[in-house]
């Protein structure tokens, strides 16, 4: 299934004139795959948002590529942003706030408003769906936020701490919902996030950046099957932890 | 019956200072050339009314305000709005922007008499010059502090900055836009105000300025009651639009 790829090749940026002063991205090399999660950390302003940005093209890199392929055809991806805070309209309803995107990009089709339905109702926002957002709850918008990446057809799901103003037990719900949107969408997903257990639980592979300018420090893959990670089995937790422990230290070291 | 209690509550204090005002006028009938007297006002308020030209003045005052208030606020939120789309305009036009808001465009009132006569059209214009910055500066402020993360949003879905301006932009500064309208109601009240009393040929400024003539301070209290009246109606006007975009308000 990974028939989508996204490759990274001595990316660099700076904010300003490219003198290495404000150097914020200095040649980083990465590949990320179809229906695989990966997970960034690294120090608070190290450049991580800022790369996610240019993998968006929101932002142009000074220096080095960025190439997304399908099928080995290269061709421009489908962004799809979820961030920390939800960012829904508020003087939409939910459910157009979830075509938007579509809207956007004049894909809305009587087959796409189908599929928003048939969507949100498995997300259990059914009820939801012609109601303004401030009606929701914190976790319920996130959700929308997601579902509004798939409807727009994202190839690339780029999340910024999506899950960081959540309870527990909300954002354990919120991460099964992701683990499922990538696998069945063949979702290729970046995600940033403080959390380390949240890092080990979610990732199949796991960047972590040096301080700012930042390069990749090491690249981690997590070799616990997907639908074991979110089980509370204490074999699967102790595996977890060490991998937590690993990550903490590339971090603090 | 808890509303009614408060409306009475509320009632109170103003029925208590008018019957003091009127009770100090009779036992010193002489202060009423002064002060004047709530009996004295509502008599010369119904005579006005009835057989004099209150309704014709206070119309006029009304279409001066509402012509310099949609003039100055339409054109005012629009180019603020605008502005949003490009920065160097923004900068370029900036410092004039500062120095009309700091004007007090009321001391170019003579001028625009001068100007533009002394009819109806020099206080629609005193009104526009009033509320055309406060309606530019909100509409541009509200534009500018549009959420950033609904501009990347736009922009990651292969949007252009003319869908940011149209999906997200305008709507997000309406609140802004709004509060600017509350106070230009006020703005374009005064403004054709005090067109009315620099020089006019109607209107409630030009029956204050006749009463002060007349030592008439009833019928001046009459010309106060009527822009109190106009004022509270435009107040209520926005309320309304108000309610109406708290809908979807967080």
């Amino acid at each position: 299934m990974n028939d989508k790829d996204l490759i990274i090749k001595d990316l660099s940026f700076g904010f300003g004139v490219s003198n290495g002063n404000n150097l914020v991205i200095d040649q980083i090399d990465l590949s990320f795959f179809s229906n695989t999660i990966s997970v960034i950390v690294g120090p608070s302003g190290c450049g991580k948002t800022t790369l996610l940005n240019l993998i968006a093209g929101i932002l142009i890199p000074n220096g080095g590529f960025i190439q997304y392929s399908e099928k080995k055809n290269i061709k421009k991806p489908k962004i799809g942003f979820v961030f920390q805070n939800p960012s829904l309209i508020p003087w939409r309803t939910v459910r157009e706030n979830v075509l938007l995107g579509a809207e956007i990009s004049k894909n809305r089709s009587f087959k796409i408003e189908e599929q928003a339905d048939s969507l949100l109702h498995s997300y259990g926002l059914s009820d939801f769906a012609n109601e303004y957002p401030s009606t929701l709850s914190g976790g319920m918008q996130q959700r929308v936020s997601i579902i509004r990446a798939v409807i727009y057809g994202a190839d690339i799901l780029l999340l910024d701490e999506p899950f960081s103003n959540t309870d527990f037990a909300l954002r354990k719900e919120l991460q099964r919902d992701l683990l499922k949107t990538v696998t069945e969408q063949n979702l290729i997903a970046i995600m940033v996030t403080h959390d380390l257990i949240e890092a080990v639980k979610i990732a199949d592979q796991i960047i972590a950046l040096t301080n700012r300018p930042a390069s990749v420090k090491e690249r981690m893959v997590i070799e616990i099957e997907r639908e074991h990670r979110m089980n509370t089995d204490s074999i699967v937790n102790g595996k977890l932890y060490k991998y937590v422990e690993q990550v903490s230290n590339v971090l603090t070291t | 019956m808890i509303r009614l209690k408060k409306t009475l509550l509320q009632l109170l204090p103003g029925i208590i200072g008018l019957i003091a005002w009127q009770m100090y006028i009779t036992l010193e009938p002489k202060s009423e050339f002064y002060l004047g007297s709530p009996i004295g006002i509502t008599h010369e308020f119904c005579s006005l009314l009835f057989h004099g030209n209150l309704l014709y003045n206070a119309s006029i005052t009304t279409f001066e305000a509402i012509l310099g208030f949609l003039s100055g606020v339409t054109l005012g939120t629009i180019l603020g709005l605008s502005l949003w789309l490009s920065k160097t305009v923004y900068d370029m036009t900036k410092p004039y922007l500062i120095i009309l808001g700091a004007l007090p465009v009321f001391a170019l009132g003579p001028i625009l008499i001068f100007w533009f006569g002394t009819g109806i059209l020099s206080k629609i214009v005193i009104g526009f010059l009033a509320t055309f910055v406060i309606a530019l500066m909100q509409a541009y402020n509200g534009a500018s502090r549009t959420d950033n993360n609904l501009l990347i949003l736009i922009q990651s879905f292969g949007g252009s900055k003319m869908d940011s301006f149209k999906k997200v932009v305008i709507p997000s500064s309406l609140f802004w836009v709004l509060a600017g309208i509350r106070i230009n109601i006020s703005m374009a009240l005064l403004g054709a105000f005090i067109g009315e009393f620099i020089s006019s040929e109607a209107g409630l400024g030009h029956e204050i300025i006749m009463a002060e003539g007349l030592f008439n301070v009833n019928q001046i209290w009459v010309g106060v009651i009527g822009l109190v009246l106009i004022a509270l109606l435009f107040n209520s006007l926005t309320l309304l639009i108000e309610n109406w975009a708290k809908k979807w308000n967080r």
